[in-house]
């Protein structure tokens, strides 16, 4: 019973009209129809009739009058969240004085690929949070831009000892933002306080000046600080930082923005998406699957996950910059590549009525590999979330020096320098491929 | 030992959620700019401040069927779901000129054009329809601080606005019907006793049949 009732308020709450996603709103509009029926009869008396007698009329005239009223019921979605985000990671710079750097790297990215660990590193803490939520906060008389939402998971990891992380499951947050522009991407400088109960109890409290989103990408600036108990061994932990983030499929609107329907939603990109997966053939006899059989068709494997290709409003809007959180190529059974954060440039080009589209680009890769993959990939476009790809491309790299060491026991067989053509079929799952006429740039009278 | 403290990690992040989730239903039922009219068990009229400065329209605390419009408030009243509605309510002229009524529009397409609009102010009364045409009434005007009854007819294409007794306009429109009515405001007033009734049983009496 505990646990039943949570799971039913929290049941509740997700099916609850209030949906905190879209805010819907119906209208009932009653258009009048008129119908006007007129029946003439003319029924002639038997018989002969005298002449000079004035008898009652043979015709009967009936007028039938009828309304209609007919209701059209037209319903309205409207974005009803500030910020929708997927995952935003962190690189803190004061690890609180003990020296055990993460060696987080840019972002706060690079630890979740390597084990080997640099004391001196700039980047020696992080923090994380996965699936972040914020709505408008209607208090101080509506004063703008107020909102609280919270985070699924955050964690928080002032250095590389387990003795200080602090991990909160749902975390609450209060956020004001300043906007310095009202473009997009937008500028702003936002105040958050943060509060968690469980597992570690701990407060957060920071400054950020923050830019985006575009293509829920996002850059921010953090300066904080943390303090609360760890949750392995319940020691005190608090501690300043600074620090240098990013986030992915991370989503911002303007208060003003969620009272334009989600038709007049603001689309800055031709893809943004979580997954992309596909199959190769590279030609070689080993298979990234393990075999060796080469009856196979396929024997290697693409992923790219949480995608953002950004258009660039030049050139009809067509050349776009983009990224992946994770890029990954794998030629064969030894034969790996992938990055992250990688750069992209491409070019997209609608090639059959909207659906079927060609997308040549050039992707680099700068760590933990180094790597330059030159690709056309060729995408049907099957509904908003799931498309198909036909991929050709080459790719060749080789691994930056000093990292995945800590892997070396996995990766001890790995070739480090790979060069492959190859080509290939794939899927993007929750993947949208946006149409030209959903671009912003490509709207007339509509905001921007 | 692990299975005692899975146990309260389990408990107390359920619990963690549910402070999380609760406070979030309580920000989220924070909506400053609507309330509600309860006419009745069944009959309730939402109301929305669509001017950004939700302090010009006021809720009087001493009977929530009365509101408090000031100098350039703009609120929608909404019938929810029925739109051939009688509605009925007295109005009092604190200061100011002017009130406007918005007929046959919505709050989310609103603009001051396309609809039926009505200018009741303490010189004369006017109708403007959505092709612009005019109808003045010189002898149908606001009185300063006096009581009175502003009643509406939305009725199949027909619409009928009558202050007291006076009808300001009767007439036909191509527009179709909506729930909603629209108040602004050029000056203070007090809306109060607002009632809105259903006509559509009787509307689908309406059906004449004439025989000659």
């Amino acid at each position: 019973m505990k646990i039943v009732l949570p799971a039913l308020l929290v049941i509740a709450f997700c099916l609850s009209s209030c949906s905190p996603i879209t805010r819907t709103v119906e209208d009932v509009y009653t258009k009048v129809h008129y119908d006007t029926l007129t029946t003439s009869e003319t029924v002639n008396q038997p018989g002969v009739r005298k002449g000079g007698v004035v008898y009652p009329a043979s015709q009967k005239v009936e007028v039938k009058r009828e309304t209609l009223l007919e209701d059209s019921t037209v319903t309205m979605r409207y974005p009803n969240f500030i910020r929708l985000g997927f995952f935003e990671s962190i690189g803190t710079l004061f690890n609180g004085g003990g020296g055990n750097s993460c060696d987080n790297g840019l972002f706060g990215l690079y630890s979740l690929i390597s084990d080997n660990r640099n004391d001196k590193s700039v980047f020696s803490g992080g923090i994380y949070r996965f699936g972040v939520g914020e709505w408008r906060l209607r208090w101080f008389h509506d004063a703008e831009n107020w909102t609280y939402g919270f985070s699924g998971i955050e964690m928080l990891l002032p250095e590389n000892v387990e003795d200080k992380r602090m991990v909160g499951i749902l975390p609450f947050y209060l956020r004001k933002r300043w906007y310095l522009s009202d473009n997009i991407p937008y500028r702003c400088i936002t105040l958050s306080m943060g509060i968690s109960c469980l597992p570690s109890p701990y407060f957060n409290i920071s400054g950020s000046y923050d830019i985006g989103s575009i293509g829920g990408l996002n850059i921010r600036a953090y300066a904080g600080v943390a303090a609360g108990i760890a949750t392995d061994n319940g020691n005190s932990v608090n501690y300043p930082y600074l620090g240098l983030g990013c986030s992915v499929l991370d989503f911002l609107n303007k208060q003003d923005e969620t009272e334009h329907v989600w038709e007049e939603y603001n689309h800055s990109s031709w893809d943004v998406g979580l997954i992309q997966f596909g199959f190769l053939n590279t030609g070689q006899k080993s298979s990234a699957f393990g075999s060796t059989n080469s009856k196979y068709v396929f024997n290697g494997l693409w992923i790219k996950i949480v995608n953002a290709n950004v258009a660039l409003p030049f050139a009809n809007n067509k050349f776009y910059i983009g990224t992946s959180l994770v890029s990954a190529l794998s030629c064969s059974e030894k034969e790996s590549l992938f990055g992250i954060l990688p750069l992209r440039f491409g070019y997209f080009e609608t090639v059959l009525a909207d659906e079927l589209s060609t997308e040549p680009f050039v992707e680099l890769s700068y760590y933990p590999f180094t790597s330059l993959s030159v690709c056309n990939k060729l995408n049907l476009r099957l509904n908003d979330l799931i498309n198909l790809s036909f991929l050709v491309g080459y790719s060749q790299g080789s691994i930056s020096s000093g990292v995945l060491k800590g892997w070396s026991g996995m990766l001890a067989d790995e070739v480090e320098h790979v060069s492959r053509f190859y080509i290939g079929i794939g899927v993007g799952f929750l993947d949208r491929l946006f149409l030209p006429k959903e671009l912003r740039y490509n709207r007339n009278g509509l905001p921007q | 030992m692990i299975i005692k403290n899975t146990k309260y990690i389990i408990k107390f992040t359920i619990f963690s959620m549910l402070i999380s989730i609760l406070s979030c239903i309580l920000f989220q039922s924070c909506s400053p700019d609507t309330f509600s009219i309860y006419l009745d068990q069944l009959r309730t009229v939402h109301c929305q401040r669509m001017s950004k400065d939700y302090d010009k329209i006021i809720i009087l605390e001493d009977n929530n069927n009365t509101i408090e419009m000031q100098d350039n408030a703009l609120l929608s009243m909404k019938y929810s779901g029925d739109t051939q509605f009688n509605a009925e309510l007295s109005l009092r002229c604190l200061s100011g000129q002017s009130i406007f009524l918005y007929l046959r529009t919505t709050e989310s397409n609103f603009n001051h054009e396309k609809n039926i609009k009505i200018e009741i102010n303490k010189e004369y009364s006017s109708v403007m329809d959505a092709d612009g045409h005019i109808k003045r009434v010189d002898s149908i005007k606001l009185l300063d601080r006096q009581v009175q009854k502003l009643k509406i007819i939305n009725d199949a294409s027909i619409y009928t606005v009558m202050l007291d007794c006076d009808t300001i306009v009767s007439a036909r429109t191509k527009l179709p019907s909506t729930e909603y009515l629209i108040f602004e405001t050029l000056g203070s007033f007090h809306l109060f006793g607002i009632n809105f009734d259903s006509n559509l049983d009787w509307f689908m009496l309406d059906e004449t049949n004439k025989k000659s």
